[in-house]
C-alpha cells in the first residue's frame, strides 16, 4: 500500500557519502589529511577510528568533491547515471548539486535540511521522517548519532553501516563505505525497496567560498 | 436691481425664503430618514452586480469559505512531540469553544496539514482508485499532444507506448523516483506521482514546528465576526503558552487582514480629511483678509452637502460610502464659488459681484453639471451616484451665491483678498508664454503616452497591511496552499459527479489546459481520447513490452500492469467515476475541501489555469474564475472604459455649451483649458504613481470640471488677474495633494490627478487671462 505519507516523503535518501560535521567547523578527530587517515589493523575495528575516515578537512575555502551516481532499479536492467559536487562550507554546511542529468540540489544547512528541484521550488524535509535522520547523521557526520542508530562492521576495504535503529531499517538495507588511501572512495546504499545507490568519488579539491553549491558549470 | 436699493426687510426675506428652500427643504427631508440605513460602507457594494449565474455566485462564496473564514496557526516548542503538540492544539481549540457565549461557537474543526497520518486516508484511496480517477484526464492530454503529430489515429497505441516509456525514463532522471521505485512498474503512467505533485504540497515550517489549520463558524469579513475569532484565538494560544511558556505561536488569516484593513483605512480617512481640511483653512486665513469672508463660505458649503445628500438618497435610497468620498470634491467646488464671489466683490456689494461673475460661474456651473451628468451611464453603483450627487450639490451651492450670499452680507470697501494675489502679468508676451505651455503640454502628451498603462486592480483600493500579509502569505506557504504554476484559479458547477467530469472534458476541448489535480480528472464516456484508446489496449501492451525492452527495462516487471489494461474499462464507467468522485470528495480535509464540494444542489470543482486568460464563452455557464478580486478587476477595468466613454461625450456636450456661452472661439479655449491640465495631470500620476485607477479617470473628470471654471474665469476676464482662480487653485491643489500621500494607491492616484491638473489648469488660466496684443495696444 502506498499512503500519501509516502508520496509526500518523495525525495532520495541520497548522498551518504562523505561525513563532516555541518555544525562544527572542528573534525571529531585530529584534522589529518584525508590521504593520511587510519589503515592500520588495529584500529579496524574500533568504531570512532572506522568513521574518522569520513573527516573533513579544515580550510578556509569551500570543500568540494565531485561524484558520479549510479542507481539500480529492480526493474530495470542498467543502472541510470548522475553527476554533481558535494561541497562543504567552512562553517560545516554542506550542498550536494547534482548537475547531469537533471539539476536537483540537497542543502544541508543549520535551519534545516532542504531539497531543490530542477525549477529551483526549495522544500524543506520534514526533520522526524527516518530518511532525513540518514541525510542528517550520515553526511553531516554525526558520530554519536551513527554509533547510536547504526551496527558499524569493519571489510577488507572499509566498513559496513547497518541501521540499528527502527525508523531506519524501514528504508535502508545498509550501507556500505570503501574507503582507500584514508579516504572515502565508494559508498553503495541499498535500500530496503531493492535500489542500490553507488556513488563514486574524485580527489576533494577546494574552491572559493562564493562557489558553495554553485559548481562550475552552474549558469 | 441693485443691492443698494434693497431694503433691509427685502434682504431679509429673501435670504430667508432661499434658506427656506435650500437647507430647510433637504434638510426636513433628511432628518426623516434612518442614517444607519442611509450609507452602504460595504465597498463591494459600490461594484456593480456581477452578471452571472446566481448558482456561480453562490458556489464561488462556498468553495472560498474554507479560505477566508479559517486561521492558519504555527506553533514551534523545541523538543516536543508533533503529536502532544496537536492534541493540545485540539484541547485549546475545544476549551476556546466551550468558554464563547452561547450559539458563538469560534472554531469548525483543527486539520493539521503536516500530519502525514492524517492524510493517509486520503493517500489509500487516491492509491486505490488512480485508474479511475486520472486514466480519464491521464489519457485526454496525451491524445490531444498525439493530435498535434498529424499522425492516423491507429498509430496511437505505438506512439503512446513510446512516449510512456519516454516519461518514465525522464522520471527516472529526478531525485523523487526514488520514493516509488516499488511502485513504478504497477504505475508506468506516472499516475500517483503527478497526483501527488498536482496536490497542495506538503506542509513545511521549519524542524519543529506544528501547523494547524482553523476553520471558524464567524464570518471573517464581518467586524462581529472578526472580534469574535480573535477573542477565540487568544485563547487557543493562552492555553498553549501555559503549557509551554517557551512556545513560539505565529498566526494568521483573512480575518486579521480585514480587521487591520478596516481599521488603518477608517485612520487614514479620519486624518486626511482633517489635513485638506485643515490645509484649506489655513490657505484661506493666509490668503482672504476677513474672517467674515472666509465665514461666508460656510453657507454653499453646507447647501451643497445638503442638497448632494438629499438628492442621493431620494433618488438611490441608499448612499454607497465610495460616492460619499468622491461626492466630497462639491465641498471644494462650494468654497470656489464663494471665492469666485467674494473675490470680485472689490470696492462693492456681493449683488454687484455677482453680476460680474455671473457668466463664467453659470457656464462653468452647467458645464461642469453636464459633463458629470454622463456619469450616471457609468455601471459602477457609486460613479452613477456620483453623477447625480455632485450636480445637485454645486446647484445648490449655485443658489447659495445667488440667493442667499448677496443678501447676508454686508458692503465693504476693502478688497477682500491680500494684495499681491490681484497682481497681473502685464508686461509679459502672451504668445510667448502660450507657446512654451503648449511645447510643455506636447512634452507632457509624450510622457503620458510612454509610460501610459491601466491599474485595475482592487488590492489599489485596500490599504496595505504589510506584516499581517506577509505573514498569512508565509503561513499559507507552508501550509503547501500556494502553487506558483497556478496564475488564475477557475471552478466549474455540475449537477453530477459524471456531468463534473464531463465538464472538464468541455474545459479541455475549448482549449484550456487544467493545471493541478483537476488536471488528471475527466470522463472516459464519451471522449474521443477513450474510444480511439480502448480497442488498441492489447495493441498497446505489446508496444509498451516491446518499448520497455528496448529500452533496458526488465519488461516482465510490468507485466502486471499490462494484464491490468484488460479490466480498464470497468474502471472508467461513469458508475465507477461517480463512486470514487463522491469518494474523494468526503476525504478532502481541511483547505482541501475547497478543491471539490458536493452541497444541495450538485458538484462544484476548482483547477488551476497556468495562464490569466478570459473563461471561454462556450463555458460561461457553467465556469468562472474562483478568485473574487480577478472578477473585481475585470469589473473595475470595464468601468473604467465605462468612464472613459461617458467622460468624452460630456466633453463633446461641455464643449457645445461653452461655444455657444462664448463663442468660437473663446468657448473653444474654455474647453481645452481644463482638457490640457487634465493631459498633464494623468501624466503626473503616472509618472508619480504608476497605472491609471479607475479613480484616476473620475478625478480626471473632476478635475476636468474645475478646469472649466478655470478657463470660463480666464477668458471672461482676461487682461485682469484671474484673482479667484488663484485663490481656488491653491486651495484645491493644496487639499487633493495631501490625498496624494494616501496609502490606498488608487485614492493617491486621485489627489495627485487633481492637484496636478488643477495648478496646471491654473498656469493655463494665467496665461488665457493675458491681454491679447490688440488689447495691450488700445491700454497704452
Amino acid at each position: 500500500m502506498l499512503s500519501l505519507a509516502v508520496l509526500l516523503v518523495a525525495v532520495p535518501l541520497a548522498a551518504v557519502p562523505t561525513p563532516g560535521s555541518p555544525s562544527s567547523s572542528e573534525p571529531t578527530e585530529p584534522a589529518s589529511d584525508v590521504a593520511t587517515a587510519p589503515s592500520g589493523t588495529d584500529t579496524d575495528k574500533d568504531p570512532s577510528a572506522l568513521l574518522a575516515a569520513l573527516a573533513w578537512p579544515p580550510g578556509d575555502q569551500v570543500a568540494r568533491v565531485a561524484f558520479t551516481e549510479e542507481r539500480q532499479f529492480p526493474f530495470r536492467r542498467f543502472p541510470k547515471r548522475f553527476s554533481g559536487t558535494l561541497d562543504r562550507s567552512p562553517s560545516g554546511e554542506l550542498i550536494l548539486s547534482y548537475t547531469q542529468p537533471v539539476r536537483e540540489r540537497l542543502l544541508l544547512l543549520p535551519e534545516g535540511i532542504y531539497f531543490e528541484n530542477a525549477d529551483g521550488q526549495r522544500r524543506e524535509l520534514p526533520a522526524e521522517a527516518g530518511y532525513v535522520r540518514v541525510l542528517r547523521d550520515l553526511i553531516g557526520g554525526d558520530q554519536q548519532a551513527l554509533q547510536r542508530d547504526w551496527q558499524i562492521e569493519p571489510k577488507t576495504d572499509g566498513f559496513t553501516l547497518t541501521p540499528k535503529a527502527p525508523a531506519l531499517d524501514g528504508s535502508l538495507k545498509r550501507v556500505e563505505v570503501t574507503v582507500a588511501d584514508g579516504r572515502v572512495r565508494g559508498v553503495q546504499v541499498f535500500l530496503s525497496d531493492g535500489v542500490v545507490r553507488r556513488y563514486t568519488f574524485d580527489q576533494l579539491t577546494w574552491v572559493p567560498p562564493a562557489q558553495f553549491g554553485r559548481p562550475a558549470d552552474t549558469p | 436691481m441693485s443691492g443698494e436699493r434693497l431694503s433691509p426687510a427685502r434682504r431679509l426675506l429673501t435670504a430667508a425664503l432661499a434658506l427656506a428652500v435650500l437647507v430647510g427643504l433637504p434638510l426636513a427631508f433628511l432628518l426623516t430618514r434612518d442614517w444607519h440605513d442611509a450609507v452602504n460602507e460595504d465597498i463591494r457594494g459600490s461594484l456593480p452586480t456581477l452578471a452571472e449565474n446566481p448558482r456561480l455566485h453562490a458556489v464561488r462564496e462556498e468553495l472560498q469559505a474554507p479560505a477566508i473564514n479559517s486561521v492558519l496557526l504555527k506553533v514551534i516548542v523545541s523538543g516536543t512531540d508533533a503529536k502532544d503538540i496537536r492534541a493540545v492544539i485540539r484541547e485549546a481549540v475545544a476549551q476556546a469553544d466551550s468558554q464563547a457565549d452561547a450559539g458563538q461557537a469560534v472554531f469548525g474543526g483543527v486539520f493539521f496539514p503536516g500530519d502525514t497520518d492524517g492524510m493517509k486516508n486520503l493517500g489509500r484511496f487516491i492509491y486505490e482508485n488512480r485508474l479511475t480517477l486520472f486514466v480519464p484526464g491521464w489519457l485526454q492530454t496525451h491524445w490531444a499532444d498525439f493530435q498535434k503529430t498529424g499522425q492516423p489515429a491507429d498509430t496511437f497505441s505505438d506512439w503512446l507506448a513510446k512516449r510512456t516509456v519516454d516519461e518514465l525514463e525522464a522520471f527516472l532522471e529526478r531525485s523523487e523516483a526514488m520514493a516509488y521505485a516499488e511502485l513504478l512498474p504497477k504505475d508506468p503512467w506516472l499516475l500517483i506521482p503527478r497526483a501527488q505533485s498536482a496536490l497542495p504540497q506538503p506542509a513545511s515550517a521549519g524542524g519543529d514546528a506544528v501547523l494547524a489549520w482553523l476553520a471558524t463558524e464567524q464570518d471573517a469579513l464581518s467586524p462581529a465576526g472578526q472580534e469574535v475569532i480573535a477573542t477565540g484565538l487568544a485563547k487557543v494560544e493562552s492555553v498553549l503558552r501555559n503549557r509551554w511558556p517557551q512556545a513560539k505561536i505565529e498566526s494568521g488569516g483573512v480575518y486579521e487582514i480585514a480587521r487591520q484593513s478596516e481599521a488603518r483605512t477608517r485612520q487614514e480617512v479620519s486624518v486626511l480629511n482633517i489635513a485638506m481640511l485643515a490645509v484649506i483653512v489655513l490657505l484661506l486665513v493666509a490668503l482672504m483678509r476677513r474672517v467674515a469672508d472666509l465665514l461666508l463660505a460656510l453657507i454653499p458649503l453646507g447647501v451643497s452637502v445638503l442638497c448632494a445628500a438629499a438628492v442621493g438618497l431620494l433618488v438611490f435610497g441608499k448612499i454607497q460610502v465610495l460616492a460619499l468620498g468622491i461626492s466630497s470634491v462639491v465641498l471644494g467646488l462650494a468654497v470656489d464659488y464663494t471665492v469666485h464671489l467674494v473675490a470680485n466683490r472689490r470696492e462693492g456689494n456681493l449683488l454687484e459681484a455677482w453680476r460680474c461673475i455671473r457668466k463664467p460661474l453659470l457656464a462653468g456651473c452647467f458645464s461642469s453639471c453636464l459633463g458629470l451628468f454622463f456619469l450616471l451611464l457609468a455601471p459602477l453603483p457609486a460613479v452613477s451616484q456620483v453623477g447625480l450627487m455632485v450636480p445637485a450639490g454645486l446647484l445648490g451651492a449655485l443658489a447659495a451665491v445667488r440667493w442667499i450670499l448677496p443678501y447676508i452680507a454686508p458692503a465693504c470697501a476693502k478688497p477682500p483678498l491680500r494684495a499681491f494675489l490681484y497682481r497681473s502679468w502685464r508686461g509679459a508676451p502672451r504668445r510667448g508664454w502660450l507657446t512654451g505651455l503648449l511645447v510643455a503640454w506636447l512634452v507632457l502628451l509624450s510622457m503620458l503616452a510612454v509610460n501610459l498603462r491601466f491599474d485595475d486592480k482592487i488590492v489599489s483600493y485596500q490599504i496595505p497591511v504589510g506584516e499581517a500579509m506577509e505573514r498569512y502569505q508565509t503561513l499559507l506557504d507552508e501550509t503547501g496552499q500556494s502553487d506558483a504554476q497556478i496564475r488564475s484559479r477557475w471552478f466549474t458547477v455540475a449537477s453530477t459527479p459524471v456531468g463534473l467530469l464531463q465538464q472538464l472534458n468541455d474545459i479541455r476541448a475549448a482549449g484550456v489546459d487544467p493545471v493541478g489535480p483537476a488536471a488528471l480528472l475527466g470522463r472516459a464516456k464519451g471522449s474521443e481520447a477513450w474510444t480511439v484508446f480502448a480497442p488498441q489496449r492489447e495493441a498497446y501492451a505489446e508496444a509498451l513490452f516491446k518499448e520497455l525492452d528496448a529500452r533496458g527495462f526488465d519488461a516482465d516487471a510490468f507485466e502486471g500492469f499490462t494484464d491490468s489494461l484488460d479490466d480498464l474499462p470497468d474502471e472508467l464507467t461513469d458508475t465507477a467515476a461517480a463512486e470514487a468522485l463522491s469518494g474523494l470528495s468526503g476525504r478532502l480535509e481541511g483547505p482541501m475541501r475547497g478543491l471539490l464540494m458536493q452541497d444541495a444542489d450538485g458538484w462544484a470543482g476548482t483547477f488551476g489555469v497556468a495562464e490569466e486568460i478570459e473563461v471561454p464563452a462556450s463555458l460561461k455557464s457553467t465556469t468562472a474564475v474562483l478568485d473574487e478580486r480577478a472578477v473585481l478587476n475585470r469589473v473595475l477595468a470595464s468601468a473604467r472604459h465605462a468612464v472613459l466613454r461617458g467622460a468624452l461625450w460630456g466633453f463633446l456636450a461641455v464643449g457645445v455649451v461653452l461655444v455657444w456661452v462664448f463663442g468660437w472661439r473663446n468657448g473653444l479655449q474654455v474647453a481645452l483649458l481644463p482638457a490640457f491640465a487634465v493631459v498633464g495631470g494623468l501624466a503626473c500620476a503616472t509618472i508619480w504613481g504608476g497605472g491609471l485607477s479607475l479613480l484616476s479617470v473620475i478625478g480626471a473628470v473632476l478635475a476636468y470640471c474645475l478646469g472649466l471654471d478655470y478657463g470660463a474665469f480666464a477668458v471672461h476676464f482676461r487682461g485682469h488677474a484671474p484673482v479667484s482662480v488663484r485663490v481656488s487653485a491653491l486651495t484645491t491643489a493644496g487639499a487633493f495633494a495631501v490625498l496624494g500621500f494616501s496609502e490606498i494607491k488608487a485614492v493617491s492616484d486621485l489627489g495627485v490627478v487633481v492637484a496636478a491638473s488643477v495648478l496646471f489648469a491654473w498656469l493655463g488660466a494665467e496665461c488665457l487671462g493675458l491681454p491679447r496684443r490688440a488689447d495691450r495696444v488700445q491700454d497704452h
